[in-house]
Parts: C-alpha cells; structure tokens; sequence
C-alpha cells in the first residue's frame, strides 16, 4: 500500500495512451496547450456590484458585467472560459427568484456569445454543492448526483461545449459529478481538485487515488485547481502526470493572501515565471483561480507560446480508496473474511442488518495486513442489491483500503461499483457469454481491473490447456470493450486437495503459464486447497508459498492467520519484493521486542472469573470466560442474566458512585462486547435464536452530526441485551417516523448536543406523536434538562447512558418501572 | 507526538477522569496521544478586520455586508477598548473524525479519550496560532497608524456567552472556511470536521486583562464540582 511516491517501474504502467486522443485537446486543432481563463469571483469583486447571495445570478440581473468579464479573458488569450455556473445548483437555487436552469442558460448563452468572435469554447463549470457528503455529513451519492445531472442537462442543452468539474476536495461528490455528466451528456469533461501542500484534499484523497477514480470513470482531463499558487503546486502536478495518461490541468492561484489586506501576493510576472514549472511538471492545460486576472492571463498565455509540451507519462496500474492506492504488480493481501459462505455469524449479521460487525471485520483485516478487502454480501436471505452498497458505505467509512466487489449479481456489482468511492476492482467474470456480456461492460464504464475465473458454462477444466483456453478467450472479450490486460487478474481456481489431489498442480502450472503469456495479474483464493483436511493451515502454507513461487499477484486469505501471512512476508523477502527485507525486519523485530501493553490484560497467571473480567475491562480474557463456561454446557441465556449483567450493574453503580470514572465503564462495556460476541457466535453456529430484551431506536436528530454520546448509549444498550436500531446522526425526524412505523418500535432515544437541535428533537417527537400507538421517547444529549424535555412531550429525559438502560429495563421489564407519559423522570444534574 | 501536560490533563478532565494523575487513564491517555499526530492536519484561516462601534456595541468593517453586528454583552465588554478583531477558523481535520469513528467501533473507552484529545488539542493550538498571529501583527512595522504593539483580548467563541451562535455562518463565508480549511458550518452552527473551531480576537492598542477565562469569569463558578473538589478545571 503507497501513500503516494510513485516510482517508475515500468511493470506499473499501462502502454501510454497518446493524449492526441483526448477529447478536450480535440476540440481543439491538436495544440500544444490550452489556456484557460482566471478567476471569475476576482472580477465580480472588481466589479463592484451589488450584494446577492449567489454571484450566478449576476448573469440575469448584470449580464454586461459578465459578458465583459468573459471578453477580457479571451481577449487576454482564453481558449476556453468558463461560464458563470460555478454553484448554480438546484438546491441553491430552490428559493431565489429565478430557477438554476434560467442562470445556467443564460449564463452559457452569455459566455457563447463572447467566446463566439474568438473561436473559443465555453465550459459549464460545475462547482462544490457545499453540502458535507457521507460518511461525514448526510448527503448521499444519488443526491449530490442528482443535483449534479440536472446542471448538466441544462449546461448541454444550453449548448455547452465541454464540462469542468472544479474546486473539488470530496472525491465521492466528485465521482457524483462525473458521472452524471458522463450519463447525462456526451461532452467531453475536465476534473480539477484542490489539494492542499501535503497532496491531499482536506477529506484526505491523495492524487493518486484521484487521478486513478477520475481516469477510471472516464475524465478527458484531469488535475489541480485553487488553494496554491503555481509553486506549489508543481510538485503536485508533477505527481498527477506521472500518474495519469490524461492531459493535466492546472489552475492556481495568485499565490497567498494576506491576512490584513485579504489580497493575493503574486505580481502577473511571478505567476507566469512559477507557471513555467507547472509546464515542466507536465501540465498542458492551465489557467488561473483566486486572484487572477485578465493581465495575468495574458503573460501566462504569451508564456506558454514559447514552450513545448512535456510529453504524457502512462496511466498507473493500480486500485485505489478514496485515501490509498495499491499497485497490482508484486504480492499483495486480499482478505476473504467479508464473505458469508460458511460463516454463519456474518450471515446472522447480514440478515440483521448488523454492519458494524462487518466494520469491524475490515478494520481487524486491515490491522491484520491486508492489502485490499474482498466484499462478498451473497446469501439466501439477503437482497444484494440494497445489502452491497450498504456493506461498501458501512466500510469505507472505517477502512481505507481498496475493494474487489464480489458478487455473481450483476445489478448488485453496479449497484456497488456507483456508490464505492476509488477505483474497485470485480470479482469476476467467467467464459460464459451471459457473465462477459454483463460483467465486462460495467469493468469498462468503472475502468475497473476484473477477476477473470478460468470455468466456462461446463465447470472447471481439469487440464491447464483447457484453463488457459477459457484465460485467452476471456482476455480477447476484454480486449474488444477497450479494457487493457494488466486490468485483468486470471484466477486459475483452487480445487480443494482432498478430493482433486490431481488439480493442485494444475492450478500451480496454470498460474505459471498465464504469467508467461499475459502481462495480466493472478489472483488466487488460497484456503479452499485444505478443506477436509487436519492441521489445514499446513497444507494452505504451503500451496499459497507454491502458488506465490508460481507467479501469484493477488491472495485471497484470511489475513488474521498468522502462518499465512509469515509466509508471504518471508516470500517477498527471497523474491527481492521487499528491498533490503525492510518490511520483513521492521515486522519481526518489532514482534520479537514487543510486550503487549497496548490491551488491558490481568497480570496474575490465574484467569480472573467473567464478572471481574468484565469490571476490570480485559476484553480477551472475559471472552476466555465466557468461552469456558459455554463449555461447562452454560446456556447463552444464563450467561447474561447470570454473569454479564450483574458484572455491568456492579460497574454501573460504581461509575454511579464516583469509583470508577467513564472511561472505565466504557472499557467494561468492551470487555461485556466481546462476550456478547462470543455468545453471539455460539447462538449462530448453533442456530439458536438471539434473544433480545426489546428493540430501542436510537438516532441522533437533524442537523446534529457529534454523535459519540449517543453511540456510548447504543454500547451499553447493546451490552444489557437490548437490540439497537441505530439511524445514526443527522437524522431527519421523518426517517424516525418510518422506522418506527414499519417496525412498530416501543422506545426511541433521541440524542441533540446543541440548543440549535432542539427544534429538530421537537419535531422528530410531535411526529412520531402522530402515530396510532406513538412509542415511548427517551431523550438525552449536552443541552437536554428534565425541564425541556417536559416541555418537548418526551418520556424521559435520561441524564446519561447507563440511565438510558435503566429507563429501557424498566420500561420493557417493568424494572424499577417508570409509568411512561413523564414521569419517573431521570435526575437532571 | 509529546503532548504539553496541560493538553494530557485538560483531555482527562473532559472524559471524566477527575484525578489528572489516576496512573490507568494517565498511561492510556499517553498510549493515544504518541499515534495521534497520525491524524492530525491542522488547517486554519484568519483575517484582521476594522470595527467600530454603535452605542457601544462593536460591528466589524467589511466590503459586503458592510457592517457585521457582534451582539451581546460579551462582546460589548471584550471588545470595548478594541480597534480591530481577528477572526479565526481553525481544524484538526477530518482525519481525526475518521480515527474517532473507528475506534468507537473498536473499543468505546478509547474512543471517549480520544475524543477529549482531540478537544483539549484544538484549544492548545488555537492558543499557539494565537501566539503566532500576536507576534506576526507586532512585528509588522506600520501596518497601520496604530503600531506596535498591539495586544489581544481574550479568545472567544460564537455560542459562547452571548456571543450568537449564527455568526459563524458569517465565518464561514468571510474566510471562506470550506475552500480554505475544509471547515464546513451546518444550518445548526455545528461544524464539520468536528474538532473545528471558530473564534474572535479582539485587538487593542492597550493591554487587555483576562476577561473570561479563570474561575472568577465563570458562569458555573458557584457549582463547579472541581472547585468544590478543592481543585480548578483549567491548567
């Protein structure tokens, strides 16, 4: 996994794709660049105009201001300007007088009339919707792609020659733009993010991962807008071109600005003197931002009249997240452990929605060595199509590494592939038409790598000859959809040795031969070898460092077995992957030296009981408890009601008490997790029914995103056995009402941090109120008192979590019983 | 990353360890804070404006609007003998976030420490940007008629006091704290990364007494459990 550096071996790179071909010089008589034109906001500002919320409107209200404003730029030399459309979104625009598709038609209309003369194109400029996009905010995908197709089919139909995407810093509201413009037009599009000096955007996106995701989805021009000026950012543009076959955009800024005066810094000379480098780091198309204006377009412009493109570097061969990428050349990790087949606590979890299992299942990979994660959500039960995406959101927003979606479904693979931000890869495609003609065409809209499986409509073939067929017929199929070999990873399949002791060494040669004959990666799912056999981690050992000798890219294991992953850092070592055995020493001198001080751990050799396992908040160890008593033939039941919950009452009234402190109740509650897992395990391998002592709905309201209170109720909530439904936070008071609705939920628990979301809480309580049998409500959060709680006709108003669970026993257990419409109200502090 | 003992102690003190020296949370507190420059970006905007006054109630100077009213008492008060104010954005960033995300799913324990982390952080370098922007502004020569030195008021918040929480909308837009630090103020006035902080300094000619920070400033003073404790909540 890279940070960025990119080095220059070749084996990373595609064959260079000539930039001639891109479709935004082809607008133009194949130049050597492209100016484009300065800051619009600069000039507006120049202007002196009168105030309005959105500048866009100035094309209605002023238009001679932004028809001169377009005028000085293209006579300073613009070869394509921008119209003023930057934020004319619908939402933006839902209250003003005028509608967006009036500002977006006039404002192309404005800019094609002035570029006309010139014979200059008009791009409409597609900015930030200045919304916080999931998993940090609310917003999702399909509305910002919402959003952004209806600009796009009003800029299109209002004649624009070209699209940019600019300004950009979330690289999944970025994917939103580009692919509306991508599915709702045919124009060509450029894509410029703003990075900052360290490489990424403020979400964290590295230029890797940008130029991967953006050349993936079929950007015509890529690069860097804004936030710097040409200085800095030619490091950064150097580091798009190595990367990227796309011509390279660059738009920077004036250089600082000041804090007294808030004017930029740079004189018109030191811009085009720094832009220099920007043509040295590859750029071929560039223009200005913030601060610029037509003077300083016009030196750029004579500037870039006397040099010569440096010629396109080549695409890398790469997956990426939206934070990291992974090269496909060399060995690397794919964990399997997000696959339900015969894993029956994933299948309990999937069919209960439960994803913050399955979260956690990426992060333990991810803390295990994998490299990328395969995600596979198949199982009788559960609709792949809804579940997929969901698993993708529930993991990125934990894990940033790469994904290979895995699914046989191809409408739940696309599904996937809209809503995973970075370049993914699928798996798989096999040699039936059906699977080519569904599977190749979404590689190809995604600019995906693809598995390819060995199989055909008659199985496997048991003969090297027989696979390799199947490899070259697949390859020939990918090759008519455009999609280069590198992007295809070959799985020779792995038949389990027990019954095909005969096919082991026919996968091996398999995977040898397609090194031979492809530049093409191998991918391998390894485990599978071993089944039925005893001490299986033997034989897997041994096939996965067979297989790595056979050429092996990619293996699918479960990375959390060491052996496994002892024998892929000790292989990287003897293949020369791991130069100087850096990695192997750094991770083996590291294992040797270190004490494990980072989990809590009892010190005395004799193993502490559950209870006290539990108060003290050694988590591995109450696991060990709970484990041995489950087999002294304990029911699960009798574990909670019998150790767990005394133990967490026991921590509760201490915490009460002043004995321990939160923190300390919350390390008991990891450790009562951890059993709960354990008997969750136990009931799912058993397939006994989970019982659950009542369903709570737990959502913190509209417009509050701080939701760690709210999630230590959900812990303890979960720990006392009470099942969660947790909508998470900015949570509009409708979503509450449907939960609640369609699953006839009890109790809610609603959480707001500040005075500013109580109106929110008060309106997510009069609705839910609304129902036949409205539930009963329990609020909490930093700014909630008995008395507003009152006041907003809530149940109860808890003043923390571990009263939350009071409230919850009582009210569905009769526990301390609180008679509901409000009283038996928790102390307010 | 060394953390100044004050940040170690104020982040203890914020999760509900009441003895700053308790060796358990002290040592786990510690264990975070050696990984957390990881996932720190810090970002920040500031600009230096003009105020002025009307029946004594300070407004900021600007292009457009041209007046920014700042309501209510406190800064009546802290701004009484000022000139000029900075206006500060300030952020860990959403690295952070994404760390706190995580380990609430892995152990909620270090999750709460992590989170008061995180807040005691952003105060301390608010309180080092602060230092930084005093020593900026007094080495300039003749920025304007009113040279150095210049001296600060206290630090103080939107939504604290009476200072409204609505200004920071107002931030939001004058530093353009989306484009410049990634700072994005929702409708409610929470911020997105949520260790984010915006913030007013005044600036005067004279030297500024602490107005608002100390125990006697406090509007919880008569029933603060530290003081009754025997102890402060500041370092």
């Amino acid at each position: 996994m890279y940070e960025h550096d990119v080095n220059t071996r070749s084996e990373n790179r595609s064959e260079p794709v000539s930039t001639a071909s891109s479709r935004i010089l082809a607008l133009f008589d194949d130049p050597d660049f492209i100016v484009l034109d300065g800051a619009m906001g600069t000039m507006i500002q120049k202007a002196d105009l009168p105030s309005v919320r959105h500048p866009e409107l100035y094309n209605i209200t002023h238009p001679d201001a932004i028809h001169a404003i377009h005028k000085a730029y293209l006579n300073a030399g613009s070869d394509i300007i921008y119209a003023n459309t930057f934020g004319a979104s619908p939402s933006r625009f839902a209250e003003e007088e005028y509608s967006f598709e009036e500002v977006i038609q006039r404002g192309i209309e404005l800019a094609k009339e002035a570029a006309a003369p010139f014979g200059a194109k008009v791009a409409l400029d597609l900015g930030p919707l200045g919304v916080l996009m999931e998993p940090m905010g609310s917003f999702t995908f399909e509305q910002a792609y919402d959003e952004y197709a209806a600009m796009v089919k009003a800029g299109a139909k209002a004649g624009a020659d070209l699209v940019v995407i600019e300004t950009m810093s979330d690289l999944q509201e970025t994917r939103a733009a580009l692919l509306a413009v991508k599915e709702n037009s045919s124009l060509p599009v450029m894509v410029t993010m703003t990075f900052e000096e360290n490489g990424r955007t403020f979400s964290g996106t590295s230029i890797e991962a940008a130029a991967l995701t953006l050349e993936g989805l079929g950007a015509d021009a890529i690069g860097l807008n804004c936030s710097l000026g040409p200085e800095q950012l030619a490091p950064l543009a150097a580091r798009f071109a190595s990367c990227s076959s796309l011509p390279i955009v660059v738009k920077p800024n004036m250089g600082l600005p000041d804090p007294l005066t808030g004017q930029y810094h740079l004189s018109d000379d030191d811009f085009t003197a720094a832009a220099r480098k920007l043509v040295q780091a590859g750029a071929r198309i560039l223009g200005g931002c913030c601060g610029t204006t037509p003077s300083t377009i016009e030196k750029l412009s004579q500037m870039l009249s006397t040099q010569k493109p440096i010629p396109s570097s080549r695409s890398l061969d790469a997956i990426s997240s939206a934070r990291q990428f992974c090269l496909t050349d060399q060995i690397h990790v794919v964990g399997e452990r997000i696959n339900p087949t015969g894993k029956k606590r994933l299948q309990a979890a999937l069919l209960e929605g439960d994803l913050d299992y399955v979260a956690r299942l990426a992060i333990e990979q991810k803390e295990a060595g994998a490299d990328l994660l395969d995600v596979n959500v198949g199982h009788p039960g559960v609709d792949e199509v809804e579940m997929l995406p969901e698993v993708i959101r529930t993991i990125q927003s934990v894990c940033d590494l790469p994904l290979l979606l895995d699914s046989s479904n191809p409408q739940a693979l696309e599904a996937g592939l809209r809503i995973a931000c970075g370049l993914c890869a699928i798996n798989s495609v096999n040699r039936s038409e059906k699977s080519l003609n569904a599977i190749l065409p979404l590689a190809q809209k995604y600019g995906c790598p693809v598995v390819a499986l060995c199989l055909d409509e008659n199985g496997i073939p048991e003969t090297v000859e027989g696979r390799l067929e199947i490899a070259d017929r697949i390859a020939r199929a990918a090759a008519h959809y455009g999609i280069r070999p590198e992007r295809i990873w070959f799985d020779a399949l792995t038949l389990t040795v027990s019954a095909q002791q005969d096919q082991a060494p026919i996968t091996l040669q398999t995977i040898t031969e397609l090194c031979r004959r492809y530049p093409s990666r191998t991918i391998l799912g390894v485990s599978n070898i071993s089944f039925g056999l005893p001490q299986r981690q033997l034989v897997t050992q041994t096939f996965l460092a067979a297989a790595l000798q056979a050429g092996l890219n990619f293996a699918i294991i479960n990375p959390s077995l060491a052996p496994l992953m002892d024998t892929i850092r000790a292989f990287n070592v003897l293949a020369g992957y791991d130069e100087g055995s850096r990695t192997y020493i750094e991770h083996y001198a590291q294992a040797a030296s270190s004490t494990p001080v980072s989990r809590p751990s009892a010190s005395a050799s004799k193993a502490p009981s559950l209870e006290e396992a539990i108060y003290k908040g050694l988590e591995q160890e109450a696991a060990s408890a709970c484990k041995a008593l489950l087999a002294q033939g304990v029911q699960e039941l009798e574990i909670t009601s019998n150790y767990l919950i005394p133990a967490l009452d026991r921590t509760g009234t201490d915490y009460e008490k002043g004995i321990l402190y939160l923190p300390s109740l919350l390390q008991a509650a990891s450790a009562a997790q951890a059993v709960f897992e354990v008997i969750r395990q136990s009931l799912a391998s058993s397939s006994k029914p989970r019982v659950s002592r009542g369903t709570v709905v737990l959502a913190t309201v509209h417009g509050d995103i701080h939701d760690i209170g709210k999630n230590i109720v959900k812990t303890l909530l979960e720990n006392y056995g009470f099942t969660v439904i947790d909508l998470g936070r900015d949570v509009p008071a409708q979503k509450v009402f449907d939960t609640v609705k369609e699953k006839n939920i009890r109790m809610v628990g609603l959480s707001a941090l500040m005075t500013t979301t109580l109106p929110a809480m008060k309106e997510t309580i009069e609705l839910l109120h609304t129902l036949e049998n409205p539930p009963k409500i329990v609020v909490g959060g930093a700014v909630l008192t008995q008395e507003a709680a009152d006041s907003m006709k809530a149940d109860w108003y808890a003043k923390d979590a571990r009263q939350t669970v009071q409230i919850a026993e009582a009210f569905f257990e009769g526990k301390g019983a609180p008679d509901g419409s409000p009283a038996s109200k928790g102390e307010s502090e | 990353m060394k953390l100044h003992p004050s940040v170690m102690q104020t982040a203890l003190r914020y999760c509900g360890v009441r003895d700053p020296e308790d060796p358990l949370w002290k040592s786990r507190m510690e264990e975070l804070a050696d990984s957390i420059d990881e996932y720190i970006c810090f970002h920040y905007a500031y600009r230096i404006y003009p105020i002025s006054f009307q029946d004594g109630q300070p407004y900021i100077r600007q292009k457009k609007p041209k007046r920014l009213p700042l309501e209510g008492e406190l800064a009546r008060t802290l701004l009484s003998e000022c000139t000029k104010v900075v206006v500060i954005g300030a952020t860990l960033g959403l690295a952070f976030d994404r760390q706190l995300r995580i380990l609430e799913k892995q152990n909620p324990a270090k999750a709460i420490c992590f989170d008061a982390l995180g807040s005691a952080l952003i105060d301390r370098k608010l309180d080092d940007l602060q230092d930084s922007i005093l020593a900026y502004l007094n080495d300039l020569e003749g920025w304007d008629a009113s040279s150095p030195p210049c001296f600060f008021t206290d630090r103080f918040s939107c939504g604290y006091g009476d200072l409204p929480l609505s200004l920071q909308k107002d931030f939001e837009r004058m530093l353009d704290l989306q484009k410049t630090t990634g700072i994005h103020v929702l409708d409610s006035g929470m911020m997105s990364p949520t260790k984010s902080v915006t913030a007013l300094i005044g600036i005067s000619d004279y030297p500024q007494p602490a107005r608002i920070r100390g125990c006697a400033h406090c509007n919880l003073s008569s029933s603060c459990p530290y003081r009754k404790g025997g102890t402060v909540c500041h370092v």
